[in-house]
């Protein structure tokens, strides 16, 4: 059994096992022995921890036991750049708003969870795909801020990637 | 822990935060239960546990371990641009995220540019899963996304998803695409080439080069020298200083990028070369070691560089009864055919005789080379004249289905593409893979072509209109880097081996040693 300590002090006293999920506190114990850490200090915009932690948690008990990715392993590296799949599992758990898969994807990177990081990577690259820089702005909230110089010059750069 | 200054409002804080902590412990008890079935226990369920008031003191601080900040460059870039207006105080220090508990509850609901609120290396990890088109759409989303998407990191990546694009990062001094271009991700993959290349130039270089040879746009050089038909032609494409050609029966010319020097040699039919850089002592037919092979039923093994630009005879064999038609050769191997109908393989060290093939009715035109198999084309009736062996391919050229005879051909299976010249004075490119023709130069020879022989950048064919013609795909790109057919050492599946043009008896054999297969089918 782990305590966990949020920074907006919450408690969690969860099995060693599903907090080894994270490398961070996998790493952190194991190099002082303890059995209690304060992990997710998030800092600049985090906003409210205890939600996007219930949910790395969530996450972390789901996928307990299964084998961490080796950080050596550079071929598993690539190919899991190559493939923008997510099981069926995951792609349900990641099915939240945007605040919240921002919050995880914060979380998952604080906490080294790198295949949680990589299901809110994917779920964001999915939605850009196939969009138009329009379809894309709207569906994040994004201002245009170029002047219609710039456009014309960003669309004359990218003239070399049209199909000839 | 805490700075003095900062007492009073942590105080009245703390108050408000344990009249919350009360609702909220319950609320997660609740949520626990009703969404996990109870994975995870809460600090009310062990009773026995001190720490159970929820603040930071509770935790003996020496045994507290607090995650360290993510890197400065994270920090400062993520408050930048963050446009929403939300309280980034940084007076308290550590409290900064207490503040940041009390925010609408509305914000939760609208669209967030998270790529633009996530530290910069995130972001891009984010843009890594992206193919071609949707990072150039992101280029033109906002300013932000533009300089994420233009990250040297994002197009390395997108550069190494075409599996048909290769670099020779050995070349990469000769490139201009050395990079002021940074990225974001700090820590460099080191099985990765490296970020100081611009790779977003490459990417786009190899684009535009591949465009043009679709397009067949061409910059044609007639070169000048010959005063006879020029039957063949190698040339080393990577160190693109030395040309090979072969004059009919008169001269043999290596030509270097400035000087042309010629020397006698009589009667070639065909001859092979290899020059490598740097000294080989182990293997003292490594460089400059070339074979010919000639009408005169005998076969000469050179050496190009044993007195500066001057060849000198090493050995000749006599290999035929007939006039040597064509010769491969590997590090172990050489391989030759002749009019005599036979096929004969050498010790490439010893220069013996390894073994002699049996099997065509008439002069074997061309062999193919490969691992431990030969592949050989003959006319055996039908005018068979050339034979390509890469990979899990042999490509044979003919008069079968043409009205001209395809006198030559090359291919390179990792680009898919396949370049063949005729008597008809064309030159065609082919798409491997769908057999479809890409494109065709009509004109740039006024007779036969006799060989033909390309790279990434360019095709050079010769042809007995005593020129050799150059049709350049690569003028104002920057090249350097990639890797041409010639380099490259093919993955070569020993079981299955696709023959995609077939013709009249081409005979496969497998090893030095071993008959392999005495002939296909006729036309099947």
């Amino acid at each position: 059994m782990v305590l966990l300590v949020t920074s907006d002090n919450k408690n969690f006293v969860v099995d060693r096992e599903v907090a080894d999920r994270s490398v961070f506190v996998k790493n952190t114990l194991e190099a002082r022995g303890l059995s209690i850490a304060t992990p997710p200090m998030l800092n600049g915009g985090c906003f409210e921890l205890t939600s996007p932690f219930l949910q790395v948690l969530e996450y972390c008990q789901h996928h307990r036991g299964e084998p961490l990715p080796t950080t050596d392993d550079a071929n598993a590296d690539e190919n899991r750049k190559r493939t923008t799949d997510i099981g069926e599992w995951d792609r349900k758990f990641i099915t939240v708003d945007h605040e919240m898969l921002f919050e995880i994807i914060l979380a998952a990177n604080y906490l080294d969870i790198k295949p949680l990081l990589d299901v809110g990577c994917k779920t964001i690259g999915n939605m850009v795909k196939g969009k138009s820089p329009e379809e894309v702005r709207k569906l994040f909230d994004i201002v245009n801020d170029f002047t219609p110089e710039e456009e014309a010059q960003i669309k004359k750069e990218n003239e070399w990637a049209e199909d000839p | 822990m805490f700075a003095p200054s900062s007492l009073s409002s942590r105080a009245r804080r703390s108050l408000l935060r344990r009249q919350h902590a009360v609702q909220a412990d319950s609320d997660f008890t609740r949520l626990l239960d009703s969404v996990l079935g109870s994975p995870f226990l809460t600090t009310h369920d062990l009773p026995d546990l001190d720490v159970v008031d929820g603040s930071f003191q509770a935790v003996p601080t020496e045994l507290a371990v607090t995650r360290p900040s993510s890197p400065d460059m994270a920090n400062q870039r993520l408050t930048r641009f963050i446009d929403d207006g939300l309280p980034l105080d940084g007076e308290e220090g550590e409290l900064i995220d207490d503040e940041a508990c009390f925010i609408d509850v509305d914000y939760f609901t609208t669209a967030v540019d998270i790529v633009a609120r996530l530290p910069p290396e995130l972001s891009i990890h984010i843009l890594t899963f992206l193919d071609l088109d949707s990072i150039i759409a992101c280029l033109a989303v906002s300013r932000i996304w533009r300089i994420y998407a233009q990250d040297n990191a994002v197009w390395r990546g997108l550069f190494f998803l075409r599996t048909d694009w290769r670099l020779d990062l050995s070349r990469a001094r000769f490139s201009a695409a050395r990079t002021r271009r940074v990225s974001y991700v700090p820590s460099v993959s080191p099985e990765l080439p490296p970020l100081s290349l611009d790779w977003w130039l490459l990417y786009k270089s190899r684009t535009q080069l591949d465009n043009r040879w679709q397009q067949g746009k061409a910059k044609m050089t007639r070169i000048s020298g010959h005063s006879d038909s020029v039957y063949c032609l190698e040339f080393d494409s990577k160190t693109n200083n030395h040309w090979l050609t072969r004059q009919s029966y008169q001269s043999l010319v290596i030509k270097d990028r400035e000087t042309i020097g010629f020397f006698q040699a009589s009667y070639w039919q065909r001859s092979l070369f290899e020059i490598r850089q740097g000294l080989d002592i182990d293997n003292p037919f490594a460089p400059g070691f070339m074979v010919s092979g000639s009408s005169d039923c005998s076969i000469i093994v050179w050496n190009l560089l044993a007195n500066g630009r001057r060849a000198e005879v090493s050995a000749i064999l006599p290999a035929h009864m007939g006039g040597v038609l064509d010769l491969r050769i590997d590090d172990k191997h050489i391989v030759s055919c002749s009019k005599d109908t036979w096929i004969r393989v050498w010790d490439r060290s010893t220069l013996g005789l390894l073994t002699t093939f049996e099997g065509h009715q008439g002069p074997v035109n061309a062999v193919g080379l490969q691992g431990n198999r030969v592949v050989s084309a003959s006319g055996d009736g039908k005018g068979l004249a050339c034979i390509e062996f890469k990979g899990d391919l042999i490509v044979s050229g003919s008069n079968d289905c043409k009205i001209k005879l395809v006198r030559a051909l090359s291919f390179d299976p990792v680009t898919g593409r396949l370049v063949s010249a005729s008597y008809d004075k064309s030159i065609k490119v082919w798409d491997l893979n769908t057999g479809k023709l890409i494109t065709e130069f009509k004109n740039s020879h006024v007779s036969h072509i006799f060989d033909v022989k390309f790279d990434l950048r360019r095709i050079v064919s010769t042809s007995h209109d005593q020129k050799i013609v150059v049709l350049n795909f690569s003028e104002g790109l920057d090249t350097a880097c990639s890797v041409t057919p010639n380099n490259l050492s093919y993955k070569h599946e020993q079981t299955r081996t696709r023959i995609i043009i077939l013709h009249l008896c081409i005979p496969v054999y497998t090893s030095p040693f071993a008959f392999f297969a005495p002939s296909v089918g006729d036309g099947s």
